[in-house]
């Protein structure tokens, strides 16, 4: 099953991804994972999981315009693509599933 | 303010990133550094920064090589610049010959150096146990002295066998002599005294006998020269031999065995071996306990222990050998590895191995490196001067995408096969010439072999790189940086004008001023010592080292029964072979001086002249003295005749003075010295004095009285003129060798500037055609060419002849303390002989400006 499987840290970057919409760079998804769960990633650590998902077709990049911010550099942003809206559905699925067969009693 | 991230952090960063990504990492890293300013503060924000790049350093970042290079041809690439490099060799092929030939000159020497560098550093490395095998070495203060003797207490041997359990073998060598007897052949010979497992410790390779032959103390073991005297035909095997030891013992022995030529790399050979228990027997007057010293204590470990572990076994000997011989007390002993003796054998007294001082290796390695630096400069020389005729094709190299490191390359790649063949060329004539001249004159003759495969392979590789590159370097940098755009416009002008080959031809005519002036000096003064009186006359006087009164009163009775003898007296010592050191008193002070005992003859035979006062008389005078003039010069006294010294207690008067004389060669200096005439007959000299026509005759009458007088014991006389040719021959060696390095040195200065000059002028031929033309004759050309190099040789000799002249006067010196002042003459030869190379060297290429055609010259292109 190489190639759809997801990891954790993976899981969670890529929902960061189609969390930002158009805005998901490098730093914005280390910013916002850091908001929302309190990680504290290095930089180095986001790029090669993005990387990972280009690779596994999940995100697509394209290089933004020139700005006059970070030294004139350019952001490199991902868009979830439709294989990775579908590979977080599928998680999202399984996770429900399996959630909602804990019976409630057990934490009474 | 504007805050940047640290430069060398992102350096690092644009060095090791993939290209395609490294615009967002470079964009996320600095994002994150200017934020982090803000809050963290500059310091912090650059530590992370630096943190970021380096976590950053990750397999999927960094940059591969890409695929586009290996679409260029480099195969061809490389096969043309061989083409091209052979094409340039042999198109210019004076050019050329000039460059191989003078790599090849110095590299041939330093082939030489290496195999005998390599020779001496290989000794005794036949020896199969040469990693366990130490000798014991004592160190000594003596006088106040620290001093390391080769000698080691006789009984530390056999204790060190008993107490130390991982000792495998043990030998201790004690040197004697005696002479040795077999049928009626008779000669004096060395013995060594060892233990038999000397036989089991070194390896020398054995012709007849078995190993352990020693064990039985009846036996001994011959070297094969030993052998071939006494027993030149038949298997010596089982032979009974008898030997006259120096104390009169007489002993018989049977040849146990018999060793074969030894190696080459033997630093110590043996010659008779007989066992220790022999050397008890034969000295038992003596007592053997701890003050008693052998020559060597030799052990091996067994395998897997180190010498230091012998260490804690010492004191007790130290301390055992300190109360019985308060005199010479050892401090400690060490164990030396077997192969390090002859490399250390300059520090140890009296020590076992061979192996010739370090001076020597060390002073043969600059030399050549001297030489090869010599040939390297004049490589570059030649290479930067004679890049001219190759400009369009490096401009064109160029124009047509060649990176100036393709054209370093290019040129190195050159230079390397010029090298190549050099290191052909060198080590042929190595083979041929500078290996078989040298052994001619150094005593020992050394094979031309390599210790092993890999010194060699690794000298040769690591030789022709080394030139390679040292001689290369300068060039192609040098070319290589010149623009096509220059080339082609003609602006590039260089090689006649360049200060660097101008300081290089310089300094090497420094280097060869300076040799040649210093080996001239070297060599006048050599004949000066060559032809300097002795202060005696030697010419006619044979000496004959005898034993015993008995010897001296019969040989001197026959030789005074024969009528060409002019004179026959007595001494004990004898000038140029044996004086004693003494001590005398004057008022309070002290006088180190040199002591001949003799008859009253003595002073007349040896033809000492007097400068003052009278020789001995018969009998009168012994309380008389008769003292040299430095013995009078260091006393200071104006009438020597009326002064008087102490001598063990006696008081003895002065009654002449001789002049002074060479007591020993000419590597130690004149010093006081004194006659005392003696009555008894305990003399070890016998001197007869002839003519010199008469000279061999009388030896072999003597020789012949000598065998019906002791046919037990060999004659040994010797020709007094001839007792200096040990000297002579080494000094005429030293002359050979100074005058060949100095020869060459020469020759590849002279090539140098042949090289050079050959090309300007080539460069220049035109506009000498032109002067030709327009009537200017053929010396103001010459003074044309000139121009350039007569400078740079004044200053060369103004600076490199004082130099050599200040060196080789020094070093004559520490040599020969008695060395003649030197006279003019050598710098006469020096100068003469380098104006006549330098002026043949010019004169040959002037010749060619002269030969040729102005009109055809002019008439090409």
């Amino acid at each position: 099953m190489k190639g759809t499987h997801l990891g954790e840290l993976e899981e969670l970057i890529l929902l960061t991804v189609g969390a930002l919409a158009d805005q998901a760079y490098g730093v914005s998804v280390m910013d916002e994972i850091a908001e929302n769960t309190g990680r504290s990633l290095n930089i180095s650590a986001v790029h090669s999981v993005l990387k990972r998902l280009e690779g596994k077709g999940m995100v697509r990049s394209s290089m933004g315009g020139a700005t006059n911010e970070r030294g004139g550099r350019r952001k490199r942003f991902f868009v979830l693509t439709n294989l990775g809206k579908k590979a977080l559905d599928d998680s999202m699925e399984v996770r429900d599933h399996l959630y909602r067969r804990i019976p409630d009693i057990l934490f009474n | 303010m504007l805050h940047k991230p640290p430069k060398f952090a992102l350096k690092l960063l644009r060095w090791y990133c993939n290209p395609a990504i490294l615009e967002e990492i470079e964009g996320d890293a600095t994002e994150l550094f200017l934020r982090r300013i803000s809050s963290d503060g500059n310091r912090k924000a650059k530590v992370r920064f630096i943190w970021d790049v380096l976590r950053f350093f990750r397999w999927s970042n960094i940059k591969r090589t890409t695929t586009q290079k290996q679409h260029i041809n480099n195969t061809a690439m490389i096969l043309n610049y061989f083409k091209t490099g052979l094409r340039s060799l042999s198109k210019d092929k004076v050019t050329s010959t000039i460059n191989i030939v003078g790599l090849a000159l110095a590299i041939g020497c330093a082939v030489t150096t290496f195999i005998f560098v390599d020779f001496f550093l290989s000794m005794d490395t036949f020896h199969s146990k040469r990693h366990t095998t130490y000798q014991i070495i004592s160190h000594v203060t003596n006088n106040g002295e620290k001093q390391m003797w080769s000698d080691a207490p006789i009984l530390l041997g056999p204790e060190m066998k008993d107490e130390i359990p991982f000792i495998d073998l043990m030998t201790r060598i004690e040197f004697g002599s005696g002479n040795m007897r077999y049928n009626d052949l008779v000669f004096k010979e060395g013995i060594e005294f060892v233990d038999p497992d000397y036989l089991k410790m070194f390896d020398f390779p054995i012709k007849y006998g078995r190993r352990n032959a020693l064990d039985n103390k009846e036996n001994i073991f011959i070297s094969k020269k030993v052998a071939d005297k006494y027993f030149p035909q038949d298997d010596p095997i089982g032979k009974q031999v008898s030997i006259k030891y120096d104390n009169g013992f007489i002993a018989s022995y049977y040849i146990g065995g018999v060793f074969d030529k030894a190696p080459d790399l033997a630093s110590f050979n043996p010659r008779i071996l007989i066992s220790m228990e022999s050397f008890f027997e034969v000295n038992h007057d003596k007592s053997y306990d701890w003050s008693y010293y052998a020559d060597g204590v030799f052990v091996s470990l067994k395998p897997g222990h180190d010498p230091d572990e012998l260490e804690r076994f010492f004191p007790e000997w130290i301390v055992n050998q300190n109360n019985s011989n308060p005199q010479f007390r050892t401090n400690g002993f060490e164990a030396m590895m077997l192969t390090d003796l002859s490399k250390r054998n300059h520090e140890i007294l009296s020590s076992i191995a061979g192996g010739g001082h370090p001076a020597g290796r060390i002073s043969l390695t600059v030399i050549s490196i001297m030489l090869m630096l010599l040939a390297c400069s004049n490589y570059v020389n030649i290479a930067v001067s004679s890049a001219t005729k190759r400009l369009k094709e490096i401009g064109l190299r160029k124009a047509l995408g060649g990176t100036r490191k393709n054209i370093i390359r290019q040129f190195l790649i050159e230079n390397i096969i010029t090298c190549f063949l050099a290191v052909l060329l060198g080590t042929f004539l190595s083979f041929v010439v500078f290996m078989p001249g040298f052994n001619a004159v150094i005593p020992i003759t050394i094979p031309f072999e390599f210790s092993s495969l890999l010194s060699m392979s690794l000298f040769f590789t690591g030789i022709l790189f080394l030139v390679g590159l040292v001689s290369g370097a300068y060039p192609a940098f040098f070319i290589s940086k010149f623009q096509p755009v220059h080339i082609f416009r003609g602006g590039e002008k260089f090689g006649r004008k360049s200060l660097f080959s101008k300081i290089l031809l310089t300094l090497q005519f420094m280097i060869a001023f300076s040799t040649i002036v210093g080996s001239f000096i070297f060599t006048d003064t050599s004949i000066q010592l060559a032809n300097k009186d002795l202060g005696y006359t030697p010419e006619g006087v044979v000496t004959i080292p005898i034993k015993n009164a008995q010897e001296y009163n019969g040989l001197k009775n026959k030789a005074l029964q024969h009528s060409d003898i002019h004179a026959v007296s007595g001494s004990k010592g004898q000038i140029g072979l044996y004086d004693r050191l003494t001590t005398i008193k004057y008022e309070d002070n002290d006088l180190q001086v040199n002591l001949y005992l003799t008859d009253e003859a003595y002073l007349k035979t040896m033809g000492l002249r007097l400068t003052d006062g009278r020789y001995f008389n018969k009998g009168a005078d012994v309380d008389k003295a008769v003292i040299n003039q430095r013995l009078l010069s260091e006393m200071g006294w104006d009438d020597p005749l009326n002064h008087h010294f102490i001598f063990e207690g006696k008081r003895y008067d002065v009654i002449g003075v001789v002049e002074d004389f060479q007591l020993d060669d000419f590597y130690f200096e004149i010093r006081p010295t004194m006659f005392l005439a003696i009555k008894d007959e305990n003399f070890n000299y016998l001197t007869v004095k002839t003519s010199l026509i008469k000279e061999v005759e009388i030896n072999n009458y003597m020789r012949d009285t000598w065998r019906e007088l002791a046919p037990d014991d060999p004659y040994e006389g010797v020709y007094q003129s001839q007792i200096m040719d040990d000297f002579y021959r080494e000094n005429r060696s030293n002359i050979y060798i100074i005058i060949f390095i100095s020869g060459l040195t020469l020759v590849l200065a002279c090539i140098g500037l042949y090289g050079l000059i050959a090309y300007n002028i080539s460069k220049r031929l035109k506009e000498f055609s032109v002067r030709r033309v327009l009537g200017a004759n053929l010396f103001s050309i010459i003074q044309n060419i000139n121009k350039d190099y007569i400078w740079i040789l004044i200053i060369a000799f103004v600076l490199g002849a004082p130099l050599g002249m200040i060196q080789m006067t020094q070093l004559i010196k520490s040599i020969y303390p008695e060395a003649p002042g030197a006279t003019l003459w050598p710098y006469v030869i020096a100068m003469l002989i380098m104006f006549i190379s330098l002026g043949v060297t010019i004169l040959s290429q002037v010749r060619r400006v002269a030969k040729s055609n102005p009109a055809s010259v002019l008439r090409s292109e």
